[in-house]
């Protein structure tokens, strides 16, 4: 990929090639907005599509990153309304189970997944983007900080209230459940 | 990652997580997500992928072909006033139709009678025209008289309904194009008129 992209010639296209190495990263930060893996990859192809039609403007090779991120991010918040649906993942997407034991265990798992991801859906968008840059893109928070433009204190500040708020939320729909 | 001081009770929702990272990563790396975002790179170097996916997506086409239906539909009924009967030439419906030139088809119309049973909005191009069909006809009328006629009596002139056709969607074309442009430019219509005047 990297070899066609420079094949093209440019710097800038070199850039692009490199931006690809941040890929699973991409795809976990979709990951987080997206109900499954495979909307994620979707979106994490589409945010990349997004990049090389605008790759020209990407000014400074060590500013790319934040850029891609930020496209990401994007992306994601511009597809919100197509992923309202709650699909959570499918033991066979999971993972085959050897038995019934397992059988309970990736149930189990997938209902808290499933109520972790409804609460996260739930947030704001403020605090849902720091929650899952950090959470999922693993991003520090002065990677958080490029990528949203906004301060450090700012971003620390959204954080703890976003993780207060999914805890509130999961706790709220497990006990939902057992009523 | 650094370690920050979390919520109590996070510890559990952030191990959901990472599970659940660490399950769609596996099958991340296993796929082809190079190989494909290659291939639409390519695609829209090539310039067919927006293309493609337009006529993909039902919608867009259904809702094209309806306004073509409706545009097609709007079209025909302001052609003719009424349906053409079964059997019936459209070409000549339409000549007869037509706005400023009812009866020009008519075989037994003379150009005086297309004269007095013009439009009056038709344009001034209209009357040069016909005018200069009339001249046309007196000419080529005093021209049989100079002949001996077999039966004594003086044939009608008469253009064939093909050369009528003719000069009527010639000036038609013509005095359509440019009215387009006479509210826009005064300078353009005066230029159009004698241009289409020279046509004629």
């Amino acid at each position: 990929m990297g070899a066609m992209v420079a094949e093209q010639g440019g710097d800038r296209k070199d850039t692009f090639g490199d931006l690809l190495t941040h890929r699973e990263q991409v795809f976990r930060i979709c990951l987080g907005f997206a109900k499954n893996p495979q909307d994620a990859e979707e979106l994490a192809q589409e945010a990349y599509l997004k990049a090389y039609k605008h790759r020209d403007s990407i000014k400074a090779p060590f500013s790319a990153k934040g850029w891609l991120l930020r496209i990401a991010r994007n992306t994601c918040l511009d597809h919100q309304k197509k992923f309202l649906h709650i699909r959570p993942l499918s033991l066979e997407e999971a993972g085959e189970p050897a038995d019934d034991c397992d059988i309970e265990m990736h149930r189990a798992r997938n209902e808290k997944l499933e109520m972790v991801k409804d609460a996260v859906e739930q947030l704001p968008r403020k605090l849902k983007e720091v929650f899952v840059l950090r959470e999922y893109g693993e991003l520090t928070y002065e990677e958080m900080s490029a990528a949203l433009g906004t301060s450090l204190g700012t971003i620390m500040s959204r954080l703890n209230r976003a993780r207060r708020a999914v805890i509130n939320l999961v706790k709220e729909a497990s006990d939902g459940k057992r009523a | 990652m650094e370690k920050e001081p979390k919520p109590d009770g996070f510890g559990e929702i952030e191990e959901t997580i990472r599970g659940e990272k660490d399950r769609a990563l596996e099958a991340f790396r296993k796929g082809i997500f190079s190989a494909r975002l290659e291939a639409k790179i390519r695609q829209i170097g090539e310039g067919s992928a927006p293309r493609i996916v337009w006529f993909r997506k039902p919608a867009p086409s259904l809702l094209g072909a309806f306004f073509l239906l409706a545009a097609g539909v709007l079209v025909v009924n302001r052609i003719f006033d009424k349906p053409p009967a079964k059997g019936e030439n459209i070409f000549e419906v339409y000549l007869k139709q037509v706005s400023g030139f009812r009866g020009f088809a008519d075989d037994k119309m003379t150009p005086g009678m297309i004269l007095e049973n013009r439009d009056t909005s038709l344009a001034p191009l209209s009357d040069k025209m016909i005018k200069l069909f009339e001249q046309a006809r007196k000419e080529q009328r005093s021209e049989s008289d100079l002949r001996p006629s077999d039966s004594g009596t003086k044939p009608t002139p008469r253009l064939t309904l093909k050369e009528r056709m003719e000069i009527l969607f010639r000036e038609q074309a013509i005095h359509r194009f440019f009215n387009l442009y006479h509210e826009k430019n005064k300078e353009v219509w005066k230029w159009s008129v004698n241009f289409s005047l020279y046509l004629v």
